[in-house]
């Protein structure tokens, strides 16, 4: 009866829509949480929307599933990164020091992820439940593009300029940028408090830890880097967390529709990280945060 | 001929180690008690619920866990200086 009740809850179809609007939003700077909640509403797929708000249901199992096969893209995608990453992590502990780039980046990775980890264990639950509303969700997208706004001005400011200026630097068509591995743990814990952010649904992960990196003197290509890296872990750890969720009683009649919807999303994601990391060589957050203060706006007036 | 310990063991070092014994000894009455069964000043604690709380007790084991190896990196010996 219950399986019954799940899987006409949710159609391949759905899962197919979700899975690459989870895919996309992920990592385009618009919030993937406020898309999820604010999409469903638009199709008329009320009791998708309204699933997301209470503390148990099959599409929190099957959302388990879109966030892995996300983070499994993500993977993918930086291998390169990651071989290099993951052994810098463990050749800095053998030695007690931390000393190449790959070392400190893993190190700048690890510190990031700390907040953004043990405030999303403990808080997560308690602020889905009370703002993965769609009226919610479409103020804090607008909120999110007013930030995405001002984060590119801010990035122009002398200051940051300055900070530029006076670290190993990088130099794309468009930009000079500060170098990556040149970031300080202070700033690093920065950038990952920042991630807190995303809690909200409408806020995005990308698009916080983008400012922060910009504000930092990082160019556009190197904060859209760190943000995907250090959103594997956190992306692939909610995901691990939540997997008995998939496999439990609120995963019945659903982990076909899962699956596929998982697949969706690892196409997705990866076509979208290889677009935005050529995007980002030459172009700014602008477009991103016009069209989240539109979106955001015209659904605030549709939910109200 | 004097030579400088592999491990040194600084005050930091046996402050760190003992804020992970603190966080493992959290984590596992997170892990091993129901959420109305914690002491009172445990965040969680709530009288009528029944579920663990797994997720505090993540928490609390990751810190255990950086605060392990950040007392594994002060043990370095000091550089050489030229």
């Amino acid at each position: 009866m219950v399986l019954a009740a799940a899987s006409h809850a949710l159609s391949y179809f759905q899962a197919v829509v979700i899975g690459l609007l989870q895919g996309v939003t992920e990592l385009f700077p618009i919030s993937s949480l406020g898309h999820s909640v604010v999409i469903p509403k638009l199709l008329g797929w009320d009791s998708l929307a309204k699933a997301q708000s209470q503390s148990e249901s099959f599409y929190l199992a099957f959302l388990v599933a879109l966030h892995v096969g996300t983070a499994i893209a993500l993977l993918v995608y930086f291998r390169k990164e990651w071989y290099g990453i993951i052994g810098g992590f463990f050749t800095s502990i053998a030695k007690r020091r931390i000393e190449t780039p790959d070392e400190r980046l893993a190190w700048l990775l690890v510190v990031a992820t700390i907040p953004a980890g043990i405030t999303g264990l403990l808080l997560e639950h308690e602020l889905r439940t009370v703002f993965a509303k769609p009226l919610a969700a479409a103020v804090f997208l607008m909120v999110n593009g007013l930030m995405l706004l001002a984060g590119d001005r801010y990035r122009r400011r002398a200051e940051v300029r300055e900070l530029v200026r006076t670290h190993a630097s990088t130099e794309s068509e468009t930009e000079v940028g500060r170098r990556l591995d040149t970031l300080d743990f202070k700033e690093s814990v920065a950038v990952g408090v920042a991630q807190i952010g995303a809690l909200f649904a409408g806020i995005s992960r990308s698009g916080i830890t983008m400012i922060a990196g910009l504000a930092r003197g990082l160019d556009h290509e190197d904060a859209a880097r760190f943000s995907f890296l250090l959103a594997t872990p956190i992306i692939f750890g909610a995901g691990l967390i939540k997997l008995p969720d998939l496999f439990g009683h609120l995963g019945n009649g659903v982990r076909g529709q899962s699956l596929v919807g998982a697949i969706a999303a690892a196409v997705a994601a990866y076509v979208a990280v290889r677009f935005l990391m050529s995007f980002f060589e030459t172009r700014t957050l602008w477009p991103f945060g016009i069209y989240c203060l539109a979106f955001g706006g015209l659904c605030t007036l549709l939910f109200i | 001929m004097s030579t400088t310990p592999r491990i040194q063991m600084r005050p930091l070092t046996w402050l760190l180690i003992a804020v992970a014994v603190v966080f493992v000894v959290i984590a596992v009455v997170y892990l091993v008690t129901a959420a109305n069964a914690l002491p009172s000043f445990f965040p969680g604690h709530a009288a009528h619920v029944t579920k663990h709380h797994t997720k505090h007790g993540l928490a609390a084991l990751a810190v255990a866990v950086v605060a392990l190896i950040g007392a594994w990196f002060t043990t370095a010996p000091a550089r050489a200086t030229s």
